[in-house]
């Protein structure tokens, strides 16, 4: 709901820039608006993803390697 | 010489589609020529068409262009059936959307960018949606946000919205809005509950309503006022991955698996049928390279067709038949046959500019073959149809017909009369042969076993007849 009232309080406010006319305006205005969120929310899913992937390696290989100093 | 442009092929003015001898020809023109380039030189062309996600072409010399100021003229393989987005079914959207989303992360990947997102741009390719425009890519700018961003959110996801949320039947608002659905129209159809959906609220309604807020308003494509970044440009297409894959349909109060199972026969009388319905196959001198299957349903009787190598379309008026039928060619790799929605009562028309841009199905045509299985009694009784229509019609869309007569001493036609007046005097067998002689010939008759019903071969005759 605080997503919504912000997009909601941008778009109402955000003057948008003076230049070429554009049917497509509000799909420009509006990814603009949203770059921040979308750039921050794309940044920690890769991290985080990262990082389950890092961990799973870290215990394969630490199995791996118990397997081996088991034999 | 027979030179002639592609009436659908004027949008762009990058280049066009056009017919020289019947060899399906694009011309790309000197200002597309450095996007050209770069789509070669960055490796885009070669990793998109390795993935099966972009049509492969050839180069041709330059001379057989229209106009001499041809930059390149480029020969695409060729697709059997070009089919359109109001005759998927909801898998058949979603994976074209999907595959839309995928090859703009690989051309950003390269440096480049999808400039348009229509959903007209992708065909089914041995099953596969595939992008069929090979100038649909210009060179990425940092900090641009994605033109195409409007158009794939009208042409995919709210029509996908749509069917998911609301109705699977406001698919067919693709046939009169060109240029998608628009998101203003998507908003107020869908329930409140999706404002509740992040990717919902964000790609719909607040899309809607921003581009309500900013109609005709300026803001410069690539200005200072506001940029977005290529990590938010790529938020933004995973966003958008994630809100089309979140999506999901599926028929209501059906057991998915039994959908279909309620027929007329038993399952030995099926397996009779397809017998039967090959042997009929086999009767045609030369083997078919395009069948259509009218009524398909899940498509059990086209992929006697599809089996043998023989490119088969599959087309039913019911989404749930056609998406079991998609759900199921996916699940085996099938390549030669592509499933899709189509009501043979009010079939898909000529439409767009000057009704020359999306063909009609005849205009599509025609097919060597025409199934038309268990659906005659639909047409003439359910629909009203006259015998001698109905064989004119099928006449019109190919020259081999194998059609089944279905008598009214059929449960089926019994039940289609249950609750009317029987005002088919002419719906015989002698009638019905009556009716088709016009058109074709006879060429051989089955009888189905176990039923009243009779399977004819049947070859048109000359269009002049």
């Amino acid at each position: 709901m605080v997503y919504l009232v912000i997009l909601a309080v941008l778009i109402g406010t955000v003057t948008p820039a003076h230049a070429y006319i554009d049917a497509g305006s509000g799909s420009y205005v509006l990814q603009m608006l949203m770059a921040g969120l979308l750039g921050l929310a794309f940044t920690i899913k890769l991290s985080w993803q990262r990082l389950k992937t890092f961990t799973a390696h870290l215990f394969a290989g630490k199995g791996k390697t118990e397997k081996k100093s088991g034999e | 010489m027979s030179i002639a442009v592609d009436p659908g092929s004027f949008r762009d003015p990058s280049g066009f589609i056009f017919y020289r001898e019947g060899t399906l020809l694009r011309q790309v023109q000197p200002g597309y020529g450095e996007a050209y380039d770069l789509l070669i030189s960055s490796g885009l062309y070669q990793a998109l068409t390795e993935a099966g996600l972009l049509i492969s072409h050839s180069e041709e010399s330059v001379e057989s262009g229209l106009t001499p100021t041809a930059y390149r003229i480029l020969r695409p393989e060729r697709i059997p059936f070009i089919s359109y987005p109001y005759e998927w079914c909801f898998s058949q959207l979603r994976d074209a959307a999907g595959a839309t989303l995928q090859i703009q992360k690989e051309a950003l990947r390269c440096g480049m960018t999808l400039k348009d997102a229509t959903a007209y741009n992708i065909q089914f390719r041995e099953g596969k949606p595939t992008l069929i425009d090979t100038l649909s890519f210009e060179k990425y700018e940092e900090g641009v946000p994605w033109i195409a961003y409007r158009q794939f959110c009208q042409h995919f996801l709210a029509p996908l919205a749509l069917m998911s949320r609301t109705d699977v039947r406001l698919q067919q608002l693709l046939r009169i809005h060109m240029d998608g659905i628009p998101l203003d129209l998507a908003s107020q159809l869908l329930p409140r509950s999706t404002w509740l959906q992040p990717g919902l609220l964000t790609h719909i309604h607040l899309h809607g309503a921003a581009q309500k807020r900013y109609e005709g308003e300026t803001t410069a494509r690539s200005g200072s006022a506001g940029r977005v970044s290529r990590i938010a440009l790529l938020g933004l297409i995973d966003s958008l991955e994630t809100t089309v894959r979140n999506l999901k349909w599926q028929p209501s109060g059906t057991t998915w698996a039994e959908y279909y199972s309620q027929t007329n026969y038993s399952d030995t009388a099926m397996v009779g049928k397809k017998r039967l319905v090959s042997d009929l196959l086999a009767g045609i001198p030369e083997k078919p390279r395009i069948v259509w299957d009218l009524g398909a349903n899940t498509g059990l009787f086209s992929r006697v067709a599809s089996a043998q190598g023989i490119q088969t379309i599959s087309m039913d008026i019911d989404p749930a038949a056609v998406e079991k039928n998609y759900l199921e060619c996916k699940a085996n790799g099938e390549t030669h046959l592509l499933p899709l929605l189509g009501d043979l009562t009010n079939p898909s028309p000529d439409l767009g500019w000057a009704l020359r841009e999306r063909r009609s199905l005849p205009e599509r045509g025609p097919a060597d073959l025409v199934l038309a299985l268990a659906l005659v009694h639909h047409l003439a009784i359910g629909n009203n149809v006259p015998l001698g229509h109905i064989a004119r019609f099928f006449r019109s869309l190919g020259e081999w017909l194998i059609i089944e007569f279905v008598p009214k001493g059929d449960s089926q036609v019994k039940r289609l009369l249950a609750t009317r007046e029987d005002i088919f005097v002419d719906y015989t067998a002698s009638g019905f042969e009556t009716a088709f002689c016009g058109s074709f010939e006879i060429v051989q008759t089955l009888p189905v076993p176990d039923s009243e019903r009779t399977l004819y071969l049947l070859r048109g005759l000359p269009a002049s007849a």
